[in-house]
């Protein structure tokens, strides 16, 4: 990456007193739950089972086929036959054997002179490996998922008092989230204001306000990662990986319980708990106890669970999805599994060997901590419709800064950068275009963002939204080094992450560069930047 | 309802009581404000230094936000609902 490429030369930073609020519409994406695994999965699952019925006949001959094959070829002992790790069962009797230490052999005559050889024989490494029914069988996974309950609608609620009770909608535009209380007027996410207002003209409605919320959802993961080592967070849910975790919670339900009491002691909120062998089933059977629920389906259950339920609740299928399944008079998710893996990749692309799997109960998506997202969006409405490019191209530096920082915070770099506007008519526009090498630097992404704006911006007409979308990412470290600009390069990086301490520090807003400095005097400020008219309520 | 952005420093009287902070009262426009409820309560962990709000009901009925800056210790009345 070259720094002429962007417009680096004429950054002007300022530094302001106070810092700033979230700017912009904050969209990130995530891919859908993967399953690639999941073939392979069940090949393993057969083998284990397999192995398990071997194991069973109490003959001692473990592993049928080519994995007993294998450990017999390395040397590594059968179950019961010797003592690497776990316990094993051959002939009705049971071997004990130990993780960490395994009983060593009498030191040679040799060793005893010179102290034990740092260097192990072959046959003791070889003796330590557990058996290989241990390294088959997949551990039972638990995965917890943690719903809030009308989140943005609940947290209003819970700020005045006053509105407990009442319908509560927020949102600009579209509701963003509603109470309860105005779910019974059949309201629901995503709807049109006007069509909300029509449904239910004595709801109240609120823009919301993005920071508080992200605040209320900090407290709550929090506390989920006192209860487990992994947790996978978005706006409003969680996943908790529990697997492993049965020897600390001696009753899960009973921990998950006391997670519950402890959210809504410390922020007066309730959430829906579901407990599964997978993600999937974990998110599904939560929604069954809606609001403030607990519940749990065993892997055993899943088939029963998930036989009569709407096609529309299995995960990766949505609206044309749905409709294309009950055209072919698939209503239910049981009725899904009569079509083939290849029937449904032929339909549904990658997605459709997903469904297959999932169709069936199985995902083996795990529970990242944090994982790449497949876009990161930054876009707002202007406050009044505007055809000033000056104001306009200020905007989209200020949206693109944001959304470098995004990536840079996720150390991810993106490819494909593309800007979005929509004009006061309702008219929209959009272009994408890909940079030669993946970036996460200001300058870079801002060049190419203002080349697609004047390409996209032809019309005489007021602009009433403009964002910005980065995608197709790679992770930062990833990255091919240059031969000649590397030392511009680290430099640059040096830069940037000297500003994302100091945006760290004292908000986004504290430092505002190039075209960005002309909305300083039409927009106001607070502590996190610029307030701009739409602020973060996508999910 | 209708929110009315105020962003002035207030003195407070707090409770600190068992490790949290409680607001009492506060003085706004020449007037004792008596806390009668704590509604909600967050931090706000953004930038260097925490930021702990309250969501908090006043005698007279109305909702009132106020702030304590973690950087200097000031109380901030951020706004007041007040009822159509």
């Amino acid at each position: 990456m070259r720094l002429e490429d962007g417009p680096e030369s004429r950054l002007r930073f300022e530094a302001v007193a106070r810092a700033a609020a979230p700017g912009g519409t904050h969209d990130v994406s995530f891919p859908p739950a993967t399953n690639h695994t999941a073939p392979l999965q069940a090949g393993s699952c057969a083998a284990v089972r397999e192995t398990e019925a071997a194991t069973k006949s109490g003959n001692g001959d473990t592993a049928g086929g080519g994995i007993a094959g294998i450990a017999e070829a390395a040397g590594v002992p059968r179950p019961g036959e010797c003592c690497a790790a776990g316990e094993a069962v051959a002939g009705g009797s049971r071997v004990s054997w130990h993780p960490l230490a395994p009983p060593r052999a009498p030191l040679a005559p040799r060793e005893r002179a010179e102290g034990p050889s740092l260097r192990a024989p072959r046959e003791c490494l070889e003796t330590r490996l557990p058996p290989a029914t241990a390294s088959l069988s997949p551990p039972e996974r638990t995965v917890l998922h943690v719903d809030i309950d009308a989140f943005f609608a609940a947290i209003e609620q819970q700020r005045d008092p006053r509105l407990q009770g009442k319908p509560v909608i927020v949102g600009a535009g579209v509701i963003a989230s509603c109470s309860y209380e105005a779910r019974q007027f059949g309201l629901k996410a995503g709807m049109a204001l006007s069509e909300a207002r029509r449904l239910c003209p004595e709801a109240v409605i609120l823009e919301g306000h993005a920071q508080v919320y992200r605040c209320f959802a900090e407290e709550i993961f929090a506390r989920c990662r006192e209860l487990a080592p992994a947790v996978e967070t978005y706006l409003d849910e969680a996943y908790c990986d529990l697997t492993g975790t049965e020897r600390l919670h001696a009753d899960l339900a009973t921990a998950v319980r006391s997670l519950k009491h402890a959210i809504r002691d410390t922020t007066g909120l309730t959430v829906t708990c579901g407990i599964g062998p997978n993600r999937m089933l974990a998110k599904l059977i939560g929604k069954t106890v809606k609001p403030d629920g607990l519940a749990r389906i065993a892997a055993a259950d899943a088939d029963g669970f998930l036989r009569g339920r709407p096609i529309e609740q299995l995960a990766g299928v949505g609206h044309a999805h749905a409709r294309t399944l009950r055209s072919m008079n698939l209503h239910t998710i049981g009725d899904l599994r009569a079509l083939s893996v290849d029937v449904l990749e032929s339909l549904f692309g990658v997605n459709g060997r997903l469904l297959h799997e999932r169709c069936r109960g199985r995902d083996t998506a795990p529970v990242n901590e944090r994982e790449i997202p497949l876009s990161i969006s930054r876009e707002t409405s202007f406050h009044r419709d505007t055809a000033d490019r000056v104001e306009i191209e200020g905007m989209l530096e200020y949206l693109v800064g944001r959304a470098c920082r995004a990536a840079r915070e996720l150390a991810i770099r993106a490819r494909t950068v593309s800007v979005r506007l929509r004009y006061s008519d309702g008219e929209g526009a959009e272009r994408a275009r890909s940079l030669r090498v993946p970036s996460d630097a200001d300058p870079v992404a801002l060049a190419l963002a203002h080349d697609l704006l004047r390409a996209l911006f032809t019309r005489r007409v007021a602009l009433h939204h403009v964002g910005v979308t980065f995608s197709n990412f790679v992770p930062a470290a990833g990255e091919q080094g240059a031969l000649f600009d590397e030392r511009e390069a680290g430099r640059r990086a040096a830069l940037y992450r000297a500003f994302d301490r100091v945006r760290g520090a004292y908000g986004h807003g504290v430092l505002v560069s190039g075209r960005a400095l002309h909305l300083k005097d039409r927009l106001a400020q607070d502590r996190h930047g610029f307030v701009l008219r739409t602020p973060s309520l996508t999910k | 309802m209708r929110r009315e952005a105020i962003q002035q420093a207030v003195a407070v009287r707090a409770d600190f009581q068992g490790g949290a902070v409680t607001p009492v009262s506060f003085r706004h426009a020449g007037r004792e404000q008596r806390v009668t409820r704590v509604n909600a309560r967050w931090v706000d962990r953004a930038g260097r230094h925490p930021r702990f709000h309250f969501s908090v009901t006043v005698e007279s009925g109305d909702v009132c936000e106020l702030q304590l800056s973690g950087a200097d210790l000031v109380w901030w009345l951020d706004s007041v609902t007040l009822e159509e």
